[in-house]
């Protein structure tokens, strides 16, 4: 059963990626209608950080994640490389974390 | 080679600087360097997915998902819910979270002008929230349909090597590997991802996003994203037609 449920889901997810690149390719989109795809897939991306940055600070780790966040925002503006957000922000994080373990003792 | 039949032109209307110059495995070498940080950025999501497909059972089945899927959330979901609701409900409840690959493949094949149908139907594969990122940043800033071509499908089959390993080993080792946390290097790896985006005004629609992902956060992801979508494009449309966006 799991080997065909695995083959709908993928079939399925195919589907919904092949339609627009194969649809589009042939009917120009209109003006708004574009806006609205820009707009749709700017909030699912969006809303995709805040959930995986809501799952990161799981287990009391909510300070932490705040500030690896705002610091990757900041970098984030001023055009930083994706690795140095992630080095910094990463950074911060472990740093976050282990002071605040270290004035709970 | 392909040619475009106009000059291709970014969102700020600026026009683009085509990339045919650079040597095709400059290209191919950058589409694999780019996906390197989201594999990291991953490892510990596949991790976790190769753990549900190993307390589930049926460990190939469960692991040839990640190519075939080739979806964290959606993949996760149908192991899950096969588990615990059925087939029928893991097919629908999968295919609910992935219905966001339709905005990700409308977004590139405004992207992907001129590219053939051979590639569309590759790289339709290989699209995912991070690919169809870089691969639309990508796309804005080269022209060159072949260097567009060689980027992309790097990216993705990189992405997907280290996607089906850490799925494999994850499935392999079961919860001995659970100690690993990484889960903040995901954030953050979508915010550098977004920066084009921040940067095209388009600040009301993330705001708006941000304030209805957090008061959906309870819900089910597969009512909670259309929700946060519908939000999103409300709030655009406003922006829109104030002419502020």
């Amino acid at each position: 059963m799991t080997w065909w449920v695995i083959l709908a889901v993928g079939a399925g997810s195919f589907v919904l990626r092949a339609a627009p690149l194969l649809v589009f390719e042939r009917i120009p989109v209109p003006a708004r209608a574009e806006r609205m795809i820009r707009h749709a897939a700017t909030a699912v991306i969006t809303s995709i950080i805040v959930s995986s940055s809501r799952h990161a600070a799981l287990g009391g780790a909510d300070i932490p994640t705040l500030v690896a966040m705002i610091a990757g925002v900041v970098l984030a503006a001023r055009q930083a490389s994706m690795m140095r957000i992630v080095a910094a922000g990463g950074a911060l994080y472990c740093g976050a974390a282990v002071a605040l373990d270290l004035l709970a003792r | 080679m392909q040619h475009m039949s106009a000059a291709p032109t970014s969102d700020a209307g600026t026009a683009l600087a085509p990339c045919s110059d650079a040597p095709a495995r400059s290209a191919i070498a950058e589409g694999s360097a780019a996906s390197l940080p989201l594999i990291a950025a991953y490892f510990p999501f596949a991790l976790v997915i190769g753990n549900a497909v190993a307390e589930h059972g049926d460990r190939l089945a469960g692991w040839s998902g990640s190519w075939l899927i080739y979806g964290g959330s959606a993949h996760l979901t149908a192991i899950r819910t096969l588990d615990e609701a059925g087939p029928a409900a893991a097919i629908v409840a999968a295919l609910l979270l992935n219905a966001r690959l339709l905005l990700y493949s409308a977004d590139l094949a405004r992207a992907w002008t001129g590219q053939p149908r051979w590639f569309r139907l590759v790289a339709a594969a290989l699209i995912i929230d991070p690919t169809w990122a870089i691969g639309q940043r990508h796309a804005a800033r080269c022209s060159d349909l072949r260097q567009q071509r060689r980027f992309f499908i790097a990216a993705g089959l990189t992405l997907g090597a280290g996607w089906a390993c850490g799925i494999g080993i994850g499935a392999i080792a079961g919860g001995r590997v659970a100690w690993l946390d990484l889960d903040i290097v995901v954030p953050l790896c979508m915010l550098a991802l977004v920066t084009d985006r921040l940067q095209r005004r388009s600040w009301q629609v993330v705001a708006a996003s941000v304030v209805a992902a957090v008061a959906t956060g309870g819900w089910h992801p597969a009512v909670s994203l259309p929700a946060v979508v519908i939000v999103g494009c409300a709030t655009g449309a406003v922006a829109d037609a104030r002419g502020v966006a």
